[in-house]
């Protein structure tokens, strides 16, 4: 069981009981796992359709119902949700200045078994370029219940990253801001969401600051500008390598830093697999990532 | 009934934009006219103002006949003169796609062709849930029938039983590639209605019927460029483009 999709069922539960303005919205995907939701919110709880897909217009649906004052959660895969549907979300959200929350499971590659068309390693870089879109990457399900009850009804889109692999990292998290996880002096390592796992395996004894983000949109500068190091700067996302560097070069003022980024290479992922078994592949073993390390305090 | 306020607009349309020098959805907007000033004049219910939360809704779907609507505004005081010669321009409240922050009487934004339907399906459904009686008009083109998220919406529509929208279908022949629409929308479960486009009686008469638990659909035949022969001779030449002193000497005389 992938416990942040269990995290999503009971937030977005309590979301329902609590919050009249509320509605789930979901095409196909997953609805089958929350018949009681859908039994006891037949009007708030809507698969989009009975069998099949219509993504795009599910999100121009949600919309919709954002512009009559409803709160829209939208659940799907995120190759579907996200990068099917982009135009959707930045015209009907973004353009339009209206707030919706956008759950997507199945980020990067976490389902490269079923190929290429179920990874979606761009997300994170893609929503960044929608202006006022938001975006969240939970490290854990608490985080992912924390955040989303900051954010849900802030009147932006926002886009929640959920994952199977969870953080055993577990310290109180707060939207648009960053957490100092350890500090050191050789090296900073910026970890986003899933990614603070693998860092700590790698960098737990080393002589580094550690900064865990789980909001990368708002992009939380100042914790980033105070705990740089040594001018050096290890990257470690779930996604295509330098799907932040926007927000990374805005906060750093222009400032020469040496840099290295640890996430996926820009290439269709067509090994099918599980995250774990292309970990080595894609350069995320903990040895690989000591030794991109050792090359960048060298 | 409407005869010579039509004439009117049509005439001011094309003064501003010969008098602008700028390009415009000429031909689009012409087909639109007798719609628009049903709607507006006889059946939405706007007597609050046209942004009171109290009002029937229009979408525009195809954001581009929105010129149309503008001159329709301004013969019945939404706009000033001098504001309706603002389209286009920087700053506008009123450019070539509407923008709801900014236009009169607009819930969505919308130009990206595809968008506007699935929106005003949400907007229905939300209302549904909270008990709002008013009704949602939505405007499409048959060209926009070929994008992909308008059956969508239309599925959902139908399956959510939404008999508050109504869709106007502006099927002015932009494509050749939507044959029998009236027969898809029976088939998506929506009633459907023809009427001539430009027969102000015949719309007032669609328009004002409601179907029960079922959503509504218009089907309305129109002339792309109606009323003005040099547009309705090359409709796509027209579609958007800007006017000469050579044409528009020649459109003066033919209105």
């Amino acid at each position: 069981m992938n416990l942040m999709i269990s995290q999503f069922y009971q937030t977005s539960k309590a979301v329902l009981e609590m919050d009249d303005r509320a509605v789930v919205l979901m095409a196909a995907s997953g609805a089958f796992l929350f018949p009681d939701l859908k039994r006891k919110y037949p009007q708030k709880f809507v698969e989009a359709v009975d069998v099949g897909i219509m993504e795009q217009s599910m999100v121009s649906i949600a919309a919709g119902m954002s512009i009559a004052g409803m709160i829209p959660i939208i659940y799907g895969q995120s190759p579907f949700i996200i990068e099917r549907a982009y135009e959707q979300i930045k015209v009907d959200f973004g353009y339009q200045q209206l707030g919706g929350n956008f759950v997507g499971f199945g980020a990067s590659t976490e389902n490269a078994i079923y190929g290429a068309t179920h990874c979606c390693p761009a997300d994170l870089a893609v929503l960044g370029m929608i202006p006022g879109m938001e975006i969240v990457v939970p490290g854990r399900p608490d985080e992912y219940h924390t955040l989303f009850l900051e954010a849900y009804a802030d009147n932006h889109p926002t886009y929640y990253r959920i994952t199977r692999y969870c953080n055993s990292y577990n310290k109180p998290v707060m939207f648009g801001k960053a957490n100092i996880v350890k500090k050191g002096c050789k090296a900073t390592v910026l970890a986003v969401g899933p990614m603070l796992e693998l860092a700590m395996q790698a960098f737990k004894d080393e002589d580094v600051t550690i900064l865990y983000y789980t909001t990368i949109v708002p992009f939380d500068e100042k914790t980033l500008q105070a705990n740089l190091v040594n001018d050096r700067l290890l990257v470690m996302e779930p996604a295509y390598q330098g799907g932040m560097l926007p927000q990374i070069a805005k906060a750093l003022h222009g400032n020469m830093m040496k840099m290295d980024l640890v996430g996926y290479p820009l290439e269709f992922i067509t090994n099918h697999g599980y995250v774990a078994d292309n970990a080595s592949r894609y350069g995320l073993t903990v040895e690989q990532v000591k030794s991109r390390y050792q090359e960048l305090i060298k | 009934m409407y005869e010579k306020e039509i004439e009117q607009q049509k005439r001011n349309i094309v003064e501003m934009v010969h008098a602008n020098r700028i390009e415009a959805h000429l031909s689009p907007a012409m087909a639109m006219m007798e719609i628009f000033n049903v709607l507006l004049r006889d059946i939405m219910n706007i007597e609050n103002g046209i942004d009171d939360e109290r009002s029937d809704r229009l979408v525009l779907s195809n954001g581009h006949i929105a010129l149309g609507l503008y001159a329709v505004y301004e013969s019945i005081g939404i706009l000033s003169k001098e504001e309706f010669y603002t389209f286009g321009k920087r700053d506008t409240r009123i450019a070539i796609h509407p923008d709801r922050h900014h236009t009169p009487g607009m819930v969505i934004s919308t130009g990206s062709l595809g968008h506007g339907l699935a929106n005003a399906v949400g907007l229905a459904y939300a209302w549904k849930i909270k008990g709002k009686e008013n009704r949602i008009f939505v405007t499409v083109g048959d060209g926009e029938l070929n994008e992909g998220s308008i059956w969508e919406s239309m599925i959902f529509a139908a399956r959510m039983k939404l008999d508050n929208i109504c869709c106007i279908i502006d099927d002015n022949k932009s494509t050749e590639y939507m044959p029998d629409i009236s027969g898809k929308f029976h088939s998506f479960g929506w009633d459907v209605v023809e009427v001539n486009g430009h027969d102000e009686e015949g719309l007032r008469k669609a328009l004002s019927q409601r179907t029960e638990e079922k959503p509504y659909a218009v089907l309305a035949d129109t002339i792309k460029g109606h009323g003005i022969s040099l547009f309705e001779r090359e409709p796509d030449i027209w579609h958007f483009k800007g006017i000469s002193d050579e044409e528009y000497a020649m459109i003066l005389e033919d209105l």
